[in-house]
């Protein structure tokens, strides 16, 4: 009989022990869903699940008799439902706030990378057009390098030229010196010969009066023309005709045979009358002249040689004799 | 002594025989919502098979093997006839799959948010890079 007592108490004691546990675990279920409906990070999600959870937990605290272990698990399975859909909506609110800032990053790092862009390619504009400058700068010193070259070449070779034409001009103005210097001599000793032929002449007595005979050296060739020289020498002539300051004078031009009668008729006259004209130059009285054009009729020599055509070209200036 | 120790006996008795019906009584509770015939148990095998065959079972793992644990005592339940057990082993085999399911929801989303993180990270750092360029 006592064992039997201590067996049926040893069972009421395991039983209430299990409704104990069985309570405790309602007891922890109830803590846990207060804790988690109070926190503020859960506290907008899985509202109908929360709902679900707080009617099961409910039901547990309003079943009669002993809590069955099959409604705690279930009453804990909408209990983590119910977290679950909390964490859920949690995560898809996080989820959605990271794709906003992705897409407004995409936003800002898409228009950053247009501006890093804008900025590249004006900075390649920038330097393509450096680069161009730098080639356009080159060419130009090229061209100028060229340029100063052939300027170079161009006054070295005009210096040769120059100074090969300055050499054949010295050396023209050496000739023509030379040349003046030739003719010079030559007018000098021509002069000079003409002073010592005009102050050589000597008079000779004719018939029809004192002669005295100026050679064909007076004249340009071919030329009435009195040579500027024989001008400056007339002194002899002036003396002679001085000496006799009452007499007539007649002025005969004659001539070689070379030419025509006419032509030299012509000449002959044209001489004797600029003898005429530089003897009343000299002051001798026009009305005591008389100048005439023999021609080649009265020749004093034969005209088969020089110098018999020499002689034969002359002015004859005759004192004549008083009538 | 005796008339007390019979008196006690019987007391002793009636106590244990209330006890009895309470014990029977709370083992005999409701068999919960889930009803019980016999093709529950195969169509509840073959829901947890494709569970198991799904990449929730890798997302979920402690949970699947739990699930395939309470299976064969659904099994046992079934061979034992006890269609209570079997019952409440159901519903609660589905809504382990139930949480399965979110759980492995949960770390799909938790996997997308560290991978949007990341993108953002990465975006913030190349967008300072690009700021860097500009100055």
């Amino acid at each position: 009989m006592i064992k039997h007592m201590m067996l049926l108490g040893l069972m009421l004691v395991a039983v209430d022990a299990l409704a104990q546990k069985k309570n405790l675990e309602l007891e922890a279920l109830r803590l846990e869903f207060d804790n988690f409906i109070t926190d503020d990070k859960y506290r907008p999600y899985g509202t109908s699940e929360k709902a679900q959870a707080k009617a099961a937990i409910e039901a547990l605290y309003n079943q009669r008799g002993k809590v069955k272990e099959h409604a705690v698990y279930m009453a804990r399975h909408h209990l983590n439902m119910a977290k679950m859909a909390a964490e859920s909506g949690y995560l898809d609110a996080q989820i959605a706030a990271e794709n906003d800032s992705l897409e407004a990053l995409n936003i800002e790092t898409l228009k950053t990378e247009a501006t890093v862009a804008r900025l590249e390619a004006d900075r390649a504009q920038l330097l393509l057009s450096l680069q161009e400058e730098e080639v356009e700068r080159e060419r130009l010193e090229k061209q100028r390098a060229l340029e100063l070259a052939n300027q170079k070449a161009n006054e070295a070779e005009m210096t040769q030229a120059e100074l090969a034409a300055a050499k054949e001009y010295a050396q023209a103005q050496k000739k023509v010196a030379e040349l003046a210097k030739q003719e010079a001599d030559l007018a000098f000793e021509e002069i000079d010969a003409l002073r010592k032929q005009l102050e050589s002449l000597a008079a000779r007595e004719t018939a029809d009066g004192l002669v005295m005979t100026l050679g064909d050296f007076v004249f340009d060739s071919a030329s009435a023309n009195i040579k500027q020289a024989a001008v400056n020498n007339f002194t002899k002539v002036l003396d002679f005709i001085d000496g006799y300051p009452d007499r007539k004078i007649r002025i005969e031009g004659h001539t070689d045979s070379s030419g025509s009668d006419a032509f030299n008729l012509n000449l002959s006259q044209q001489r004797a009358d600029a003898v005429k004209e530089l003897l009343v130059d000299y002051g001798i009285n026009t009305s005591r002249i008389e100048a005439i054009g023999m021609g080649e009729s009265l020749p004093v020599a034969d005209n088969f040689t020089e110098e018999g055509k020499a002689k034969n070209r002359r002015v004859d200036i005759i004192i004549l004799n008083q009538q | 002594m005796k008339p007390n120790i019979r008196l006690q006996t019987t007391k002793t008795g009636s106590l244990a025989l209330i006890l009895l019906i309470l014990t029977g009584l709370s083992g005999c509770g409701s068999p919960g919502a889930t009803k019980i015939d016999d093709d529950t148990f195969y169509q509840l095998e073959a829901d947890v098979a494709a569970v198991a065959n799904s990449a929730v079972a890798d997302a979920a793992p402690l949970e699947i093997k739990g699930i395939q644990e309470k299976l064969q005592l659904a099994k046992k339940a079934k061979a034992d006839r006890d269609r209570r057990t079997e019952a409440q082993l159901t519903e609660q085999i589905y809504a382990d799959i139930q949480l399965a399911k979110k759980r492995a929801e949960l770390k799909q989303k938790n996997n997308d948010l560290l991978d949007l993180r990341d993108q953002v990270s990465s975006a913030q750092v190349y967008l300072m890079e690009l700021k860097e360029r500009l100055q």
